[in-house]
């Protein structure tokens, strides 16, 4: 939210305006067009105050209200009383060049592009409303998604957790691994061969969907193994290609419990020097792979959180959940 | 500073690149000005924009102006522009006046 956002009013103000809230709408907004359009829409908004209003400063709020699931703009200055509103130029954008005016492009635009716009004078200050309704998919959904990667191998008593307490927290589970082309693969547990139902892969999460998510977690056992399987020597594994992708958004928590950091081996650059804890069993692979080793339990740098062993998977998740909920 | 005229001539180039932003399309206009002294030497006019990042009115208001002032027999083109770019320009009106195509080929 941008509350009150003070600037000079002169046109050298406009190029960091733009990007401060350019920054601002695509936290709310996913259609790289409607980002370009509000962007434009606050610029001509921005360019009347600074052209007409003989106001030395201005200020700017955007916010994202959520009932309404729109975005409301707000752009006050201390000039002349002015209502661009009442004098809506005619634009027709249908005429010959030759008699095309160059005037009033800018209201036309803001006009056009915005759903409702509210003019008044308050206090010595002029106050422009201007309101976007997004639609489902102009808008970037909350992070509510928990991605749990699994493979044969798994600890039961850890998976069985995650299985409902991501979703008894509001947040939302999905289990997720390399399908080879199947609907679904039935996988099975560490201890007990306990079967274990897996229909979502990874590899079909594009850029977008992965912005659903708020953490992506390499449990224990063996599914970091198994997935860090890859056919072509070449190439990474695809388990490593989702995950390098996952590091590069430093808003999408990455959870590493247990033997869950064999995973990182091939992709050892993304935890070099994070500060992490490892089974016992993975101390050598932790110095191979550069990571700054803690002693302790459950470790949290930043956007990435891990636990020594399975047998800490509810403290650990506990801690992902309150990073989450904290955020 | 940024130059936008790359050539002039009977096609005569413009690269339009970055943000053009009310702060800079004054400078595109100043630049655009001497064209239409010359503009009997003007067969057309490409404004090139695959490195254009962002435009608004002021920009494109240049654009009018130099289709305006160089007059129907030259043609005036646009290309390379990205969809949130051309979104501006089929909003104004202004995109049936120019020709637009992906890459200029003489």
């Amino acid at each position: 939210m941008l509350k009150n956002l003070e600037s000079i009013a002169e046109r050298d103000s406009l190029p960091k305006l733009l990007e401060t809230l350019t920054n601002e709408i695509t936290q709310y907004v996913s259609d790289d067009k409607l980002i370009n359009r509000l962007k434009v829409c606050s610029e001509e908004i921005l360019v009347n105050i600074i052209d007409y209003s003989n106001s030395k400063k201005l200020w700017i709020s955007c916010e994202f209200l959520e009932a309404q699931k729109s975005l409301r703009f707000e752009f006050i200055d201390e000039g002349t009383p002015y209502n661009p509103l009442e004098e809506k130029p005619e634009v027709d954008i249908d005429a010959e060049i030759e008699s095309r005016g160059i005037g009033g492009l800018g209201i036309f635009l803001y006009t056009t592009i915005m759903d409702e716009l509210e003019y008044r004078f308050e206090n010595g200050r002029n106050h422009l409303i201007a309101i976007k309704k997004l639609s489902d998919v102009e808008m970037i959904k909350p992070r509510l998604k928990i991605g749990v990667l699994i493979e044969s191998d798994f600890y039961e008593p850890e998976i069985e957790f995650y299985s409902h307490c991501f979703n008894d927290a509001g947040l939302e589970v999905h289990f997720l691994t390399r399908l080879w082309g199947n609907p679904e693969l039935t996988f099975t547990g560490h201890e007990d061969r306990k079967p274990f139902k897996c229909s979502e892969s990874f590899e079909t999460i594009d850029q977008r969907q992965l912005k659903e998510f708020a953490a992506i977690i390499i449990p224990a056992g063996y599914t970091a193994d198994r997935l860090r399987y890859t056919e072509d020597v070449e190439k990474l594994p695809p388990a490593c290609e989702f995950l390098k992708r996952c590091f590069k958004d430093k808003k999408l928590i990455k959870g590493i419990i247990c033997h869950g950091a064999w995973l990182m081996s091939p992709i050892s650059e993304l935890v070099r020097n994070r500060k992490m804890v490892v089974h016992n069993n993975l101390l050598g692979d932790a110095k191979c792979m550069g990571i700054d080793y803690v002693n302790e339990d459950v470790v949290v740098d930043g956007d990435l959180v891990s636990a020594r062993t399975g047998g800490e998977h509810v403290k650990f998740a506990q801690k992902i959940i309150e990073l989450i909920q904290n955020r | 500073m940024a130059t936008y005229v790359q050539e002039i001539g009977e096609v005569t180039k413009i690269n339009l690149h970055g943000h053009i932003d009310a702060s800079i399309a004054p400078a595109l206009m100043e630049e655009l000005k001497p064209l239409i002294e010359r503009k009997d030497e003007i067969k057309k006019l490409v404004f090139d924009a695959k490195d254009l990042e962002y435009i608004a009115s002021a920009g494109i208001r240049a654009v009018v102006f130099a289709k305006q002032k160089l007059g129907a027999n030259v043609e005036v083109y646009l290309i390379g522009a990205s969809e949130a770019i051309l979104d501006v320009f089929k909003m104004t009106g202004i995109d049936k006046f120019l020709t637009i195509k992906d890459s200029f080929e003489e």
